[in-house]
């Protein structure tokens, strides 16, 4: 015996009908296949990135805030439409000796840090290679909170993490930082970040 | 992109731009008002000075302050924010009212930047939060007032104060009142005090008097009362000796009587603009210091006059008035004083005291010894007998009766007294009140209703003290037969020539009771012939502008004009006998502004070169035109010293910082009505649109993220336009989960207030 045993009485459908009902089934899961394509490609959809003077170029996530016009660093860019703190991507270059390495430039930030945010603590460095070459990595967290009086924002944990490779007598920075709660699954962004940007 | 934007029609925009809650009042039928009553509310801050005696931070003392820019610079008292016998302290917290209804939460540390103890005035700059981290002011955004015009105050005109009422954690209070009059003071001269008959309670002192425009016209002031030189009123709220009990062991805090006088903020102009260029006295020469004084402080000869003049000496001297006079000063020798010490007039009117003649507890800046004056013009005298009481630190020094009423009564009287040089011919050249060493003092004077036989006299002083010797003082018998005229034979002389100091001369008339004073002025003795006029004294020379000094000497580029950037100028000058303590007076202008004001004592020798006076910009100073002047019983000494940095005068962006509108508001679900956390609200520079939106930060003015409860604030202003080319702005609003929103063409002119609240509603995605 089969589990569900239905009667069935659409032997009196007219065929338009039932041609219809099905023409509508499939446009229904037609559109919502384009609307998940849509969505897919909303979230993935990049733009280039290039600055001829540093020599780098990458694919950028779309409809996040470009900075270029701070000085400290060759690139920033912000999801705002988030809800908390706005995940961040940024290119930095120090210059660096000729006998500098990726560590180096590791416990240089890990010495700034404290300096620079409030509650700041290493979690892991470890070495990887981007591409062809040699990187080292750092994953840290801070505080982030609103210095506004005014507003009532509870303070922010934000994890972060450093990725630093050495060109000739520069070291590249790439860092990516988000919320504690997303900071996994915004990963994605820096990954497909990193995997297209050269420099 | 901005395609997109426009697609999402279910969007549903609601701006609404006002001034943040207008408290309105219609009064006596007088038009309607808009008293930015909120933002004044959010924009005075509670200060606390805080000492850490015990490891642990103790309130000392506590007082009121005002917000006059974004940036965090505060207006407030001087003696509220300097450390003083009452309050030890090593830094001042400031606390901001976050909600209107609640008591105001402790939220950075100031510093002092600016302050004029003879005005009672400082501005302080927030520079650090409570945890010790620098803040950036350029990103504080904080609410603010501006200022206003305080001589455009009129008496009976509706003023509005804002301030803390007490110390139990009340939220920050307005009180309305009126104004009931001007008080004169020796060196400010007419309208050094707004007066008010309002019971406004002490602990306002240091925050605000606004207009019904909600401009910022005076900073009430009192010092707290005392009595044989003990505060009155002071409480033990905190445990200040860490022994965890809190009893008379620990230290009180002292809390002012009822305000009843506003400093006008006309004399906080320059202290305001000073902060805000970031500009600062810098070294001198000699810096005068009060000496310490052990001897009793002391006010004496007492006496009252009708007018004053351009010296602050009195034009004449009355025993009584008749009725409908509407000025009256008290001028009083003063002598063993201390800057610091605190001073009061109480005045009676038929033996009831009256406010609006007194002069509440006030800091005391005139030096150790001279001549002052307490007066008020513009306000009736009602028929009465007036008793004024000096007081020093509560204890009573010295008391006056005046009766005020009846008919004028044309007794004889002088007034007017001058003085001047000697020509060839024995008569006075020139009119002043610094006159150069020489071998003759002359002086001069106006008589009215005077007649053959009235017997009257004179004495000259030198420094306090009566000079001795012919022609130092005499008693003569009015001869002239004119009732009224000028009087100009009366000099003394010195074959020695007289030694550069403060002169006197005091006339007296003979009447029923005796001798009484007529008049009398003061005469500073100083320098040579051959001042910026035929008259007038030269008693500093060879200006001379220069970036730096070295051992006391000029170094660096010296020139009357510096390029842009420049970090400091020195201004050096040579001087010829000057008495030591001889009140003297500088000032600063910049583009022809009072930027500084300072009325001191000399304190270097008697003749020499290159005294200094400095300006030092923080961190440069801007371009400008710097003009030096000093003055000497508030007659000008000096002509066109000027020095021009860079440009010559002010950008036309240095106040840029301080001016704009404020932009919050909140952001709310359109379903529930709550606030979304974390929607962002981004405002576009004035020359892109919506549709221009490429994501850029180039494009964007400011931006900011709701708080927990949707609340924002955009941490910069918007430049204004004007009413015929207003500014319009774009913004572009977005939150996860929401359709974003945008709009165009928000418009800021002159004439739009700040803040102004843009709420947005979102719709769910």
């Amino acid at each position: 015996m089969r589990p569900f045993d239905f009667e069935t009485h659409n032997a009196d459908l007219p065929p338009r009908t039932r041609i219809n009902s099905i023409l509508m089934l499939l446009t229904a899961l037609g559109m919502f296949a384009l609307g998940m394509y849509y969505r897919n490609d909303a979230l993935t959809a990049t733009v280039a990135f290039r600055d001829e003077i540093n020599g780098i170029s990458a694919q950028l996530p779309a409809n996040w805030l470009i900075n270029t016009d701070d000085p400290n660093v060759v690139l920033r860019v912000e999801d705002v439409g988030g809800s908390g703190f706005n995940t961040r991507i940024q290119i930095s270059i120090q210059t660096v000796g000729p006998d500098a390495t990726p560590r180096n430039v590791i416990d240089q930030l890990s010495v700034q840090g404290p300096f620079q945010f409030p509650s700041y603590g290493l979690l892991e460095t470890r070495s990887i290679r981007l591409g062809e070459d040699e990187a080292t990595l750092i994953e840290y967290y801070y505080v982030a909170s609103e210095t506004n009086p005014f507003l009532e924002t509870i303070p922010v944990v934000v994890q972060g993490i450093d990725l630093v490779v050495i060109r000739g007598n520069q070291a590249i920075i790439f860092t990516f930082q988000d919320d504690r709660r997303t900071f996994e699954q915004k990963r994605r962004y820096f990954d497909r970040f990193l995997a297209s940007v050269e420099y | 992109m901005s395609k997109r934007f426009l697609g999402f029609c279910a969007i549903l925009l609601t701006i609404l731009l006002f001034s943040s809650t207008h408290a309105t009042a219609q009064e006596d039928g007088q038009p309607l008002v808009i008293l930015n009553e909120n933002n004044i509310k959010q924009a005075t801050v509670m200060l606390m000075q805080v000492s850490d005696e015990t490891g642990q931070p103790v309130i000392q003392c506590v007082g009121t302050g005002t917000l006059i820019s974004s940036d965090g610079l505060i207006l407030t008292n001087a003696h509220l924010v300097t450390e003083n016998r009452d309050c030890i302290s090593d830094r001042i917290v400031v606390a901001l009212t976050i909600r209107i209804d609640e008591p105001p939460v402790p939220s950075y540390s100031a510093e002092v930047i600016e302050i004029n103890r003879g005005f009672n005035l400082a501005v302080l700059q927030i520079t650090r939060y409570l945890d010790g981290r620098s803040v950036d002011k350029r990103r504080l955004q904080l609410p603010f007032v501006e200022l206003g015009d305080s001589d455009a105050t009129t008496v009976d005109q509706t003023i509005y104060f804002f301030g803390y009422p007490d110390l139990e954690g009340g939220a920050v209070q307005m009180m309305r009142g009126t104004v009931s009059g001007f008080t004169a003071e020796a060196r400010v001269g007419e309208r050094a005090w707004i007066r008010t008959a309002a019971d406004v309670p002490g602990l306002f002192s240091g925050g605000g008097a606004y207009d019904r425009d909600g401009r910022l016209i005076g900073i009430p002031t009192v010092l707290p009362n005392r009595v044989a030189g003990e505060v009155l009123d002071c409480r033990v709220v905190y445990d200040t000796n860490g022994d965890n009990r809190i009893n008379d062991a620990d230290r009180c805090i002292p809390i002012p009587g009822l305000i009843r006088a506003i400093r006008p903020s006309r004399l906080a102009l320059g202290l305001v603009r000073a902060a805000a260029l970031g500009i600062q006295p810098g070294p001198q020469y000699a810096v005068y210091e009060s000496p310490p004084n052990t001897a009793q402080p002391i006010f004496e000869n007492l006496f009252l006059a009708t007018s004053v003049n351009e010296a602050g000496m009195p034009v004449s001297i009355v025993s009584r008035a008749p009725s409908g006079i509407s000025s009256l000063y008290l001028f009083f020798d003063y002598r063993n004083m201390t800057d610091g010490l605190i001073y009061e007039l109480r005045t009676t009117v038929n033996g009831r005291p009256d406010p609006t003649f007194s002069l509440p507890p006030v800091t005391w800046n005139g030096g150790p010894e001279g001549l002052w004056y307490i007066g008020n013009s513009g306000t009736r005298y009602e028929n009465g007998t007036y008793e004024f009481t000096l007081f020093i630190e509560g204890r009573q020094v010295d008391s006056i009766s005046f009766v005020v009423g009846g008919a004028p009564n044309p007794t004889p009287q002088f007034s007017d007294l001058v003085f001047g040089l000697e020509n060839s011919l024995g008569q006075l050249v020139g009119a002043n009140y610094v006159i150069p060493e020489g071998n003759v003092i002359r002086a001069r004077f106006r008589y009215q209703n005077m007649e053959p036989g009235v017997v009257w006299r004179f004495q000259w002083f030198l420094n306090g003290s009566p000079l001795a010797g012919e022609g130092a003082s005499g008693t003569r018998t009015w001869e002239l037969p004119e009732p009224q005229g000028t009087f100009e034979d009366i000099a003394i002389a010195s074959e020695a020539g007289f030694i550069s100091g403060t002169y006197r001369l005091q006339l007296e008339i003979e009447r029923e009771n005796g001798f009484e004073l007529a008049v009398l002025s003061d005469v500073v003795v100083a320098g040579g012939a051959g001042g910026i006029d035929a008259a007038q004294a030269q008693i500093f020379s060879d200006f001379q502008f220069a970036q730096n000094q070295q051992a006391g000497f000029p170094i660096g580029l010296i020139n009357d004009e510096f390029a842009s950037g420049v970090g400091q100028i020195f201004v050096f000058f040579n001087w010829r006998q000057i008495s030591p303590n001889t009140p003297w007076t500088y000032r600063w202008l910049l583009d022809g502004d009072v930027l500084f004001e300072e009325h001191t004592r000399w304190a270097a020798e008697p003749t020499g070169e290159n005294f200094y006076l400095s300006l030092v910009g923080l961190p440069t100073l801007p371009d400008a035109s710097y003009t030096l002047e000093i003055l000497m019983n508030g007659i000008p000494l000096t002509r066109e010293v000027t020095v021009d940095v860079g440009l010559g005068q002010l950008p036309v962006e240095a106040f840029a910082s301080a001016e704009g509108v404020q932009v919050r508001g909140r952001i709310i679900d359109a379903e529930t009505g709550q606030g979304i956390a974390g929607a962002m609200l981004i405002i576009l520079r004035a020359e892109f649109s919506v549709e221009d939106w490429v994501w850029d930060e180039s494009q964007v003015l400011s931006r900011a993220q709701a708080d927990r409860n949707g609340y924002y604030q955009i941490p910069q202003l918007l430049p204004r336009g004007t009413t015929e080319s207003p500014i319009l702005y774009s913004l572009l609003v977005r939150a996860d989960g929401y359709f974003p929103v945008s709009q165009d063409g928000i418009p800021v002119t002159d004439l739009t207030s700040s803040p102004i609240e843009i709420n947005v509603v979102l719709n769910r995605d």
